[in-house]
């Protein structure tokens, strides 16, 4: 064959290529791509503690065009729970995942033995700088020592005794939990406090009767809750007596009902980590994962506030704790 | 020449058949159940307290079928649109397997009707009853629910039971009732069931009645506390029965009597309906003469027995309809004696 | 090729141009439609908000004018009347509200539990409502914060806050009439704006810029996303321009009337390219299969036209190149069939005509030269005729009938019975008869010598062409010779040729007048009987071929010699005849 025959046929194919990737997308752009379906596991996925998570999740689903599916949980009691759920997401079709994981414990060597090979993104949790997921969490640590500064004020009232403080330190197991309660601890050593008791487990049901038996054997005068539900638990507990406890809780809270009892003066501080930017930011890293574009950050650290009854109302704090969606 | 015209058509023809092969159907992937739900209102305890029963039975399915589930909650925010909007998202962009819905407006179900019929996705109606007619538009609509009337007949009951034994309930000793109802929202059909035949029930059971007033309180604790607040000083002491359409009112209406230090003595019968949490413990503690159980477990789990027929195992056989389709689940009542 | 080279250039750029007119064209009216609609979106939305917002006004009118505005608050309750408005419009209200100026409540609906150490004189709606006496205010949008709700309720809202004129115990004093309206009805109607997913969006803002609604509010306000709602604060109705975090777009802006809240439609510069991606998406493919459409358009065209064309100029140019019997591609279209038809007619017939013109030339020639052949010289007839005469008068009759005799024979000879190819043996004969005449003519002043092969005898030859030699010979080899004179002729045959020789020993012929003998153009004799030479020479080529013929040597004084080349061909009747004909041997 002459050579500008072998040009000719060249430039044939070549148009060709091009026509054909155009014709391509073209009728990609019509049948509109396949999205990403990213599968969200967090424990009791239900309670109002993931109100704005899940707010800010579907914001995130509708800007980067990811299909979300929530599976609906309980309480977790156990790793092989959320194992079973994670297996079968991703026989399900899962492209990735976004977790919250039961046990941080041995963490890295868990995720190992669960072979994921899709793009993950942990909550309440920490990545090391060798892991291939990424994290999104609210500075735990920062929440605890503030919790304990928020208590040794109301402690400073206290002169002739120790302030007894009885606390809500939820699933230890979990780092988040764990980082707020050592952190707690720590800042509270040294000053004019005592912890009267402290119950921890994963299932939040039975709480109330254990506060009331802890109680009746050292009775502390507030009580430190950890997290949401924690709170929840401690609010049900003082309301079981009525309404007349004022300033009695302090704790990490984002529901309706824990901002009611701020509000209404039981709850005396409201520690809201902003759930909603976490739910978001975990549909962005997630996507950028799954598009290989260039990650922004490896570890997120969420925004939390302090909230008291003065400022639920104030502008910022407003739009954080109800977030005002469509 | 002729080898390169033939080359040329070889290429053109390949192309043609890459582009329009390219876009074949992808091979359906199993997935985990996705049920849509969406509430009237987040905030009505009864419903928040079915989710929850829902919630535990559904995860509690799932675990024993080996699927997983993910369930996502619309709130309506008491806006009919919304809820429309909401039913087509569920359906068109999260592909929901099946979509439960507390209906807004229950005279209005058509967009989601057809919107779950072009889709062919089932709808179970819970709660809120549709019209029988609209049912009928599909062989996939379902509805689980109580009986409204029974309802209203037990709540008439338990009054009645109240004032046949105990005499001194009838404050003034005129051997007629004074009493007082909060009614929920207007035009519901449950708050007119609950109305009329409660009071008809009481009539049935040989009691004279005096309406003092009838209010309106759209099922909310609040409103509720509010318009008590006004019936109170307006007729005082002369209330000697209150009777509301949900036990968040008839909660209500106890607020209202502790915001105005009336004596527990001194307190009229006051019945409600929907034997929620907090209404069970007003009954304990003697707030509440007692209250007409809606049986949520048992409308959670027939909810949940539909979605597993439906979406899972894909058979109906093990369903038990009261109706073709209609599950309805009897109250029960539930005064003093039953907590103890 | 470059017919084909140009069709397909001048073809790919009217593509190009007549695409990227059109591309043009499109995105700006596309462009154009988009803001348009934008517009008109706008509008739209604009007319709701404000009818929404009107019949909040008109409540807020109702419940002021109808309810509070005759009523003593201290001895009537206005809670009935206020309760019918809320029950007809209890979709868009959360709550409607009386305060006198001190922030007290007097009294509400639905809800009129407010909550423990309720002070609403630093709620903005309060504190608005009394600083303007005479408008109503919208306020920004907040959470509801007056009543206490044990569901744990906490709603957005819109507070539409008046102050009024309350009176009590007959006592007119000032008051705030709130209506909450319910967020969601501003909601719902910019979100039915915002349906699309091209990347436009429209948003509310109030006169400070402060947002009231937008799609991603949530995110701007925790730092995720931003917008240019302070400077949108600032804009005429109608549509800008703006660059904004690095992208172009286009914003239309218009006002809501009263409220001075603005509504802003964004429209991204990435929307108006998602639009035309397909666009453009398709101007690739066609442009792509266009231009592959017209090389292989081009290529059969040349298959088709071109190609035939240039086999036909090929055919041509070998006939250009002197091969006069070219092949002549005849096919391709019925036009260039045709073409190659004619013109392979034309070759063929001017082949025919050329063929006849030589063929006739050659006649023509033939009888020419058949015309010289036999022009004996006029002077030698004449001398003999004068020896004879000589002779007989001097008594020697033998002579003079031998004379006669040899005459005869040598006319004879000479005709031949008009025949041009005779045999050797007679040509020699003839060669005698003309020597013994010549002999006793010149009185025997030369000798002449034959010896031919027996061999030859018997074989053709165009007659009379010794003869012109041998008197060629007697003319320059012996006329001027001192001594006596020697000619002699020799008759051989070497393999298919024969060979003549006539040899003199007379004075030579110079070598430029040797050559010139046997060249046509020269006429210039001094003897005239150089004719006699060019003919023979000329004679012998037409009948047997170029490559026979005469050849001279001549040493000048020491003599010369004529061969006569002819080939070797029998004398027979049949070859006679074909060569009696003229034709040359193939």
């Amino acid at each position: 064959m002459k050579a500008d025959k072998i040009i000719i046929i060249l430039i044939i194919f070549i148009l060709a290529v091009i026509g054909g990737t155009a014709a391509w997308q073209l009728m990609n752009m019509s049948v509109s791509d396949e999205s990403y379906n990213v599968t969200v596991v967090v424990s009791n996925s239900s309670s109002p503690r993931w109100a704005n998570f899940k707010e800010g999740l579907s914001q995130g689903a509708a800007d980067y065009g990811v299909m979300l599916n929530v599976v609906t949980t309980a309480d977790f009691s156990g790793m092989k729970q959320e194992r079973n759920i994670v297996a079968k997401e991703i026989e399900n079709g899962a492209d990735a995942l976004i977790l919250q994981l039961f046990s941080s414990y041995n963490q890295s060597e868990y995720l190992g033995s669960l072979n994921l090979d899709k793009p993950l993104v942990l909550v309440e949790s920490d990545s090391n700088p060798e892991d291939v997921f990424s994290s999104i969490t609210p500075d735990n640590e920062a929440i605890g020592s503030k919790l304990a500064e928020l208590i040794s004020v109301k402690a400073k009232e206290y002169s002739d005794r120790k302030l007894k403080v009885g606390v809500l330190a939820g699933n230890q197991e979990e780092l988040a939990m764990y980082q707020r309660l050592s952190s707690f601890r720590d800042s509270i050593r040294g000053k004019n406090i005592e912890i009267a008791w402290q119950i921890s487990g994963y299932t939040n049901d039975d709480i109330e009767m254990q506060m009331k038996n802890y109680q009746k054997q050292n009775h502390a005068d507030c009580v430190v809750a950890l997290g949401n539900d924690q709170l929840e638990a401690g609010i049900d507990y003082y309301t079981s007596y009525g309404n007349q406890f004022k300033n009695v809780l302090y704790g990490v809270g984002v529901s309706e009902k824990t901002v009611y009892y701020l509000d209404n003066g039981m709850v005396a501080s409201l520690v809201v980590p902003d759930e909603y930017t976490c739910g978001y930011l975990a549909v962005k890293s997630v996507y950028e994962k799954l598009t290989h574009a260039q990650e922004s950050k490896k570890n997120i650290q969420i925004d939390h506030r302090i909230v008291d009854r003065a400022s639920i109302f104030n502008e910022t704090d407003e739009m954080m704790i109800f977030p005002r969606t469509q | 020449m002729k080898k390169n015209a033939k080359f040329f058509l070889g290429i053109s023809t390949v192309i043609i058949f890459l582009l329009t092969t390219g876009c074949a159907e992808k091979e359906e992937q199993t997935k985990g159940i996705k049920v849509g739900v969406s509430l009237y209102d987040a905030h009505d305890t009864f419903l928040s307290e079915l989710m929850n029963e829902f919630n535990e039975s559904i995860t509690e399915e799932a675990n024993k079928q080996g699927v997983t589930i993910s369930v996502e909650i619309e709130d309506s925010e008491s806006s009919q649109a919304k809820q429309n909007s909401a039913v087509q998202r569920l359906i068109e962009q999260n592909e929901c397997d099946v979509v439960c819905v507390n209906l807004v407006d229950r005279t209005d179900p058509t967009v989601i009707i057809d919107t779950a019929q072009q889709h062919d996705v089932p709808v179970i109606f819970f709660n809120r009853e549709l019209v029988e007619g609209d049912l009928e538009r599909w062989d996939k609509l379902y509805y689980v629910g109580a009986d409204a009337r029974q309802s209203g007949v037990f709540e008439g009951e338990l009054a009645a039971e109240a004032f046949l034994e105990n005499k001194e309930y009838d404050k003034n000793g005129d051997g007629v009732i004074q009493y007082v109802m909060l009614e929920g929202e207007a035009g519901h059909q449950d708050a007119i069931v609950r109305t009329e035949t409660s009071v008809s029930t009481l009539i049935d059971n040989d009691l004279k009645v005096d309406k003092l007033a009838s209010v309106i309180a759209n099922w909310n604790r609040a409103q509720a506390s509010s318009k008590m607040g006004a019936l109170i000083e307006e007729y005082g002491d002369s209330i000697e029965l209150v009777l509301a359409n949900n036990d968040d009112m008839a909660l209500g209406a106890i607020d209202a009597y502790d915001s105005a230090e009336v004596k527990k003595n001194k307190r009229p019968v006051i019945v409600g309906i929907d034997g929620t949490n907090d209404g069970k413990s007003a009954v304990k503690s003697g707030d509440m003469y007692g209250t007409v159980y809606n049986d949520k477990e048992g409308q959670a789990d027939a909810m949940v027995d539909l979605i597993m027929a439906l979406a899972v195992k894909k058979d109906m056989s093990g369903i038990n309809f009261t109706d073709e389709r209609y599950i309805r689940l009897p109250y029960a009542k539930i005064g003093q004696q039953d907590m103890h | 090729m470059t017919i084909s080279l140009t069709f397909t250039a001048i073809a790919i750029a009217m593509i190009f141009a007549l695409f990227i007119t059109m591309y043009q064209l499109f995105v700006h009216r596309d462009q154009n439609t988009k803001i348009t609609s934008a517009g008109q979106m706008l509008d739209q939305t604009a007319l709701n908000l404000e009818d929404y917002l009107r019949n909040m006004r008109r409540i807020s009118d109702a419940i002021y004018y109808s309810a509070i505005k005759d009523k003593d608050m201290s001895e009537d309750s206005v809670v009935g009347d206020m309760d019918l408005l809320y029950e007809a419009n209890i979709d868009s209200l959360l709550s409607i509200a009386v305060f006198t100026k001190n922030g007290e409540l007097l009294s509400a609906v639905p809800n009129s539990t407010a909550k423990n150490e309720l002070d609403v004189r630093n709620q903005e709606w309060f504190k608005e409502a009394l600083d303007e006496v005479e408008n109503l205010h919208f306020s920004k949008p907040h959470i509801e914060n007056l009543f206490d709700d044990p569901a744990y309720r906490y709603k957005w809202t819109i507070s539409l806050s008046r102050a009024i004129e309350i009176t009590r115990n007959k006592t007119p004093e000032v008051g705030v009439l709130l209506v909450d309206m319910n967020y969601s009805g501003v909601e719902e109607i910019l979100a039915k704006a915002n349906g699309g997913n091209s990347g436009e969006y429209i948003y509310l803002i109030d006169g400070d810029g402060n947002i009231i609604y937008h799609p991603r509010q949530r995110l701007i306000s925790s730092g995720l996303a931003e917008e240019n709602n302070k400077v949108a604060a600032a804009y005429f109705d109608g549509d800008h321009t703006e660059v904004f975090n690095g992208e172009k777009r286009v914003v239309v802006s218009k006002s809501v009337s009263y409220t001075g809240w603005k509504l802003v439609n964004v429209i991204p510069d990435s929307s108006f390219r998602l639009g035309i991606r397909g666009l453009q998406l398709y101007a690739i493919l066609t442009i792509s299969v266009g231009i592959a459409a017209i090389i292989l358009l081009n290529l059969f065209l040349s298959y088709v036209i071109a190609h035939p064309i240039k086999r036909l100029n090929d055919s041509v140019k070998e006939w250009e190149n002197g091969n006069m019997n070219p092949k002549i591609y005849v096919g391709g279209t019925i036009e260039v069939e045709h073409l190659g038809r004619t013109l392979s007619r034309t070759v063929r017939q001017i082949r025919q005509l050329m063929d006849r013109i030589v063929v006739e030339q050659e006649e023509k020639r033939k009888s020419e030269l058949d015309a010289l052949q036999s022009q004996i010289n006029p002077h030698f007839l004449y001398n003999t005729l004068e020896s004879i005469i000589w002779m007989i008068e001097g008594e020697r009759y033998s002579d003079a009938v031998s004379m006669v005799s040899e005459l005869s024979s040598l006319f004879r000879i000479s005709l031949s019975k008009g025949k041009t190819i005779i045999s050797i043996e007679d040509e020699i004969k003839h060669a005698r008869n003309y020597m013994n005449i010549q002999k006793i003519r010149y009185k025997n002043s030369f000798t002449v010598d034959f010896d031919i092969q027996d061999e030859i005898l018997k074989c053709c030859t165009v007659k009379l062409i010794v003869q012109p030699l041998l008197e060629n010979a007697i003319y320059y080899g012996v006329e001027g010779m001192d001594g006596e004179g020697e000619i002699t002729v020799k008759g051989y045959r070497k393999d298919d040729d024969i060979y003549i020789d006539v040899i003199d020993n007379g004075i030579g012929i110079p070598e430029e007048t040797a050559q010139s003998l046997l060249t046509e153009d020269n006429h210039i004799h001094k003897h005239g009987s150089g004719v006699g030479i060019i003919n023979v020479h000329n004679r012998i080529k037409l009948r047997f071929g170029e490559e026979y013929g005469l050849e001279i040597e001549s040493e000048p004084d020491e003599g010369s010699m004529f061969r006569i080349h002819l080939p070797y061909i029998p004398f027979d009747q049949e070859n006679q005849d074909l060569y009696e004909k003229g034709g040359r041997r193939k």
